[in-house]
């Protein structure tokens, strides 16, 4: 079974002489309703096209992580089995340069966050990340995962205790297992990040900043005077980074030649 | 109704088997997308899975749009 486009011939932003394209007489009436439709579903018609290939993708962190559990299909989520093969794929293409993560979380499945983070952490390309908006719980650690690390300025990071969503710990077992989970995802982020382990823990179980639990929510220059992350910016200073580690990189390389 | 428990939402209200058969991921032109299926022939595409910046530029691929696949028959190619 193949994927074929709907009806009109494909448009080409770049190329708007395409001889393809529905002449302005006739078909005039078809272009103005496929562009009505285009509004319609997408309230707007065209972006612009870059005309050279990008040397630094982008990877986004959307929603909730999702790990061994399939969430249902109104929660907005980014899987891991999907990530993976993308970073390889980063890692593998020399005409990638750079990889840019932006991150939206609210956190998710910690094993899976941690292996996503483990694979940006060990990528050999600069890595550059954002947090735009929040990247709460295992997103803390995916943050800090990259070279150099960026936050919004209203963008937040809940930092708390690693815990099972609304059910009771049944054994002493159990905790014990949470809190050896809870190690893997502090060491990740002392050994990725500035901050230190009493300050991480601190805020991870400080009393009395949410409402009715244990925890901290860390906003855009808080988290970069506790170390977390390493400046507050956009993408427009992400990207300037970005080019600039890349650059460093090409140097050095020429240096090994 | 007010609900006052410490299990979560979809452990109280489970989500029928048929939502998650719905979408789909599918490759088209090298480009993974996941869709929604909308009848046999059709699917209208929800996002694009890529970590390419020019993928999102592609106007054939806004999510939102509509796909039509259609069985071709010899030739196994992108029309």
């Amino acid at each position: 079974m193949d994927f074929k486009n709907q009806g009109e011939p494909p448009l080409n932003p770049t190329n708007p002489s395409d001889p393809k394209q529905p002449g302005p007489s006739k078909d005039q009436d078809k272009t103005k309703s496929s562009l009505v439709d285009k509004i319609q579903q997408l309230g707007q018609t065209n972006v612009p096209a870059m005309d050279e290939q990008s040397n630094i993708h982008c990877l986004t962190i959307i929603g909730q992580i999702e790990g061994h559990m399939q969430l249902p299909p109104q929660n907005k989520t980014t899987k891991y089995e999907h990530l993976i093969p993308q970073i390889v794929a980063i890692e593998q293409n020399p005409k990638i340069e750079g990889l840019l993560l932006i991150l939206n979380t609210v956190g998710g499945d910690v094993e899976a966050g941690l292996a996503i983070s483990e694979m940006i952490a060990s990528l050999s390309k600069p890595t550059v990340s954002i947090v735009l908006g929040g990247g709460h719980s295992i997103g803390v650690p995916i943050a800090c995962s990259a070279k150099y690390s960026f936050i919004a300025e209203t963008a937040t990071m809940t930092i708390h205790p690693v815990r099972l969503t609304g059910l009771v710990i049944g054994v002493p077992q159990t905790f014990e297992y949470l809190d050896k989970m809870q190690e893997r995802v502090v060491s990740f982020v002392l050994k990725h990040s500035n901050i230190s382990e009493d300050k991480f823990k601190e805020l991870m179980f400080s009393k009395g900043n949410l409402t009715r639990d244990i925890g901290t929510n860390v906003i855009g220059d808080d988290a970069v005077a506790y170390g977390l992350i390493n400046e507050v910016g956009g993408v427009g200073q992400a990207i300037k980074k970005l080019n600039e580690l890349i650059e460093g990189q090409k140097q050095k390389g020429d240096y090994v030649q | 109704m007010i609900l006052y428990t410490i299990m979560p939402h979809d452990a109280v209200f489970p989500v029928e088997e048929s939502e998650y058969s719905n979408q789909s991921v599918i490759e088209w032109n090298g480009v993974q997308l996941l869709v929604e299926r909308h009848s046999l022939t059709q699917c209208r595409i929800i996002q694009v899975l890529s970590t390419n910046p020019e993928d999102f530029m592609n106007v054939m691929t806004q999510p939102g749009q509509m796909l039509s696949m259609e069985p071709v028959p010899e030739k196994q190619e992108f029309l």
